[in-house]
């Protein structure tokens, strides 16, 4: 064998032992969760690559429920935040406070100091609110009066977004939807999901206490395994290839879509789909990502980062018909 | 005499212009034919240059004898130009012939313009042409300037301009035999009828085999064996999507798998075992060597032939891809 294989084949027997705790996780998950599968391997994806989510959703889809589980399970600090109309930035970062006994402002740091935060219909609150938030996402610290201070580590946003209401929201614009490295839509379970939800439900009590089965030392040895799956310039190229293709269907032959696009996806399109697929060979305790690997999360990195034009809601498009048409036109490597 | 005569045939031309059918005016002849058997009258009396008037020559006589008019005054020396001519013959009450000429006339100049001379030429059964006589009508038309009073030719009159898309609709029945051969041969194509001849060069199988001894020669020449597996993943696809009508170019091997599955397609496994293991060698930087590339050749080459025998279990549907993605994505 080559120097390269060695390499590869080592990298991939450490990527093996170090998915053992996803395992232990998933196993964990599955005794409060029944189904959504898709779901929580974007969650791990997502822990993975370092990276946050936005979830949407009808509500009780367990949205709650598997991220509550999966914080558990990961040993991690956790927060659900509802986002209103009135809530300012303070309510979530923190704020100074007055102290009168000793005449001096002391932090009270808000509830975005946790590792994994549930922002509960994000887009219910006002602009600034949103934008404190995915500012922290961003820069992965906040400041407070005069001092900066960094955030937990691992630290994950999950936001959660109800496709049906939408009187009383507040949009999040593209630039701020761009940072969440997926959108996940959290479908409905299906016919024996649903029967089985019911069934364990109105069975008996359920204990409510998950056991923490992962440390967050090993989390990180997950990242760095991450960091060094190997992604060959073909799959880079493919991925590429995918991007650029909604920004200028007519290049890939897809003339018909270029008036359906209003604009395509960014760079961080680009860079999400890289890390994500790397996450995913991880997953699939696979030392390299492939195209299988782009071409299964594509449709949660792009369909929030491709916006269609008038026409094209005027036909009833949505974001997912054109990343189905690109994935079908592109050539694969 | 000359005086008298004169005077007479004044005093005819003012009787003839007040009754409107004017008797001709003799020129003496060799006889037979007298003044009294001859009449003209012309239809308009007025008109602008370059109509026409209708000048009707009528000429009695008895049924022995053969009667014509000739030499009627007309052309570009005078101010009537011959447009068309009819004849015809009845016979009268009496048992005499009329003989009756009608002309069409167009005028020109302006002013008063005399009608044109004629001569009647006689000629008895048995006989040729025993007597002639020359007549010139006296009464004339009044023809009006309407443009240039220069004009002394008829004017030409364009051609009709005939429909221009005549000759393509006779093309019509043409193009459409034309097109329904072509429409058959393709569907002799279709069935298959040129495909499984010896020399067809769509025979999938047949092309596959080629771009393997092909890459064969490359691999001879020096080329990597890793580039050879890359070229090998790509005929396999074109093979794929050829044969079983599904887009193998733009799938990954997983979905290509549930293609295969979807049609069961007997050597399934071993495809996919070329496949993963040219996925392998393409994405983890794979370094095969040589012979293990020719086997592999040689397990293509074989898929492809047994491939080529198998009839289609599942008709694919309409060459569409029926599978997008083997993940679980949360579309």
């Amino acid at each position: 064998m080559m120097r390269q294989e060695t390499e590869l084949e080592a990298l991939g027997r450490e990527i093996v032992e170090e998915s053992v705790m996803l395992e232990r996780a998933r196993e964990v998950l599955s005794t409060r969760i029944i189904g959504q599968k898709a779901v929580i391997d974007r969650v791990f994806i997502a822990l993975l690559a370092n990276g946050h989510l936005l979830l949407e959703g009808v509500p009780g889809l367990a949205k709650t429920l598997i991220v509550r589980t999966f914080a558990a399970a990961m040993n991690m600090t956790f927060r659900r935040i509802q986002f209103t109309p009135d809530m300012l930035p303070a309510d979530l970062i923190g704020t100074m406070i007055y102290n009168p006994k000793e005449m001096e402002f002391y932090p009270r740091k808000g509830p975005v100091f946790a590792n994994v935060i549930l922002a509960d219909e994000i887009n219910r609150s006002p602009a600034k609110v949103q934008s404190a938030l995915l500012e922290a996402m961003q820069e992965q610290q906040v400041t407070i009066g005069e001092v900066t201070y960094p955030l937990n580590e691992p630290f994950m946003v999950l936001a959660t977004q109800n496709p049906v209401e939408h009187e009383g929201t507040y949009m999040l614009p593209e630039a701020q939807l761009d940072r969440f490295m997926m959108k996940v839509m959290v479908d409905y379970p299906t016919y024996d999901e649903e029967l089985e939800i019911m069934q364990w439900a109105t069975a008996a009590p359920v204990h409510n206490v998950v056991p923490p089965v992962v440390q967050a030392e090993e989390i990180f040895r997950a990242r760095r395994l991450v960091d060094r799956i190997y992604v060959d310039q073909r799959v880079q190229r493919y991925i590429v290839d995918l991007v650029m293709a909604t920004r200028y269907p007519d290049r890939y032959g897809l003339e018909t879509l270029a008036p359906m696009i209003e604009y395509g996806a960014s760079p961080r399109a680009s860079i999400f789909l890289l890390l994500a697929s790397k996450a995913h060979a991880f997953l699939q305790s696979r030392p390299y990502a492939t195209p299988e690997d782009v071409k299964t999360i594509a449709y949660d990195v792009l369909r929030h980062r491709v916006r269609p034009s008038y026409e094209a809601e005027a036909e009833n498009m949505k974001a997912e018909d054109f990343i189905r048409s690109i994935l079908e036109h592109v050539q694969v490597p | 005499m000359n005086g008298r005569f004169r005077r007479l045939s004044t005093a005819a031309v003012i009787a003839c212009s007040l009754l409107r059918v004017a008797p001709a005016c003799a020129v003496p002849a060799s006889g037979g034919i007298s003044i009294s058997d001859v009449a003209v009258r012309a239809e308009p009396d007025s008109l602008f240059s370059g109509e026409r008037i209708r000048y009707v020559i009528t000429v009695r006589h008895d049924a022995k004898r053969t009667i014509a008019v000739e030499g009627l005054e007309t052309g570009p020396s005078t101010s009537f130009e011959l447009a068309g001519r009819s004849e015809s013959s009845r016979r009268l009450s009496d048992g005499t012939l009329e003989l009756s000429v009608s002309a069409d006339l167009a005028a020109f100049g302006s002013g008063h313009q005399r009608l044109p001379g004629f001569t009647v030429t006689e000629i008895r059964n048995g006989r040729s042409r025993s007597s002639r006589l020359y007549f010139r009508p006296t009464s004339s038309v009044v023809v009006m300037s309407m443009t240039d009073s220069t004009l002394t030719r008829l004017r030409p009159v364009a051609p009709p301009v005939g429909p221009g898309f005549l000759p393509w609709l006779l093309l019509l029945p043409v193009l459409a035999v034309v097109v329904l051969l072509l429409f058959a041969v393709l569907h002799l194509l279709k069935q298959g009828v040129l495909r499984n001849s010896p020399g067809s060069l769509i025979d999938p199988v047949r092309a596959a085999r080629q771009k393997l001894k092909s890459l064969d020669r490359q691999l001879t020449k020096g080329l990597p064996p890793s580039e050879g597996y890359e070229n090998l993943s790509n005929i396999l696809r074109e093979f794929l999507q050829h044969r079983y009508r599904f887009r193998a170019m733009e799938q990954v091997t997983q979905e290509i798998a549930e293609e295969l599955d979807l049609r069961q397609v007997k050597a399934r496994e071993t495809m996919l075992k070329l496949l993963l293991r040219a996925d392998f060698i393409k994405f983890a930087d794979g370094r095969p060597d040589i012979d293990e590339c020719r086997s592999s050749l040689r397990v293509a080459e074989a898929f492809f032939v047994g491939a080529g025998n198998q009839p289609d279990t599942i008709a694919p549907q309409g060459g569409e891809p029926s599978g997008q993605n083997t993940g679980e994505s949360t579309r």
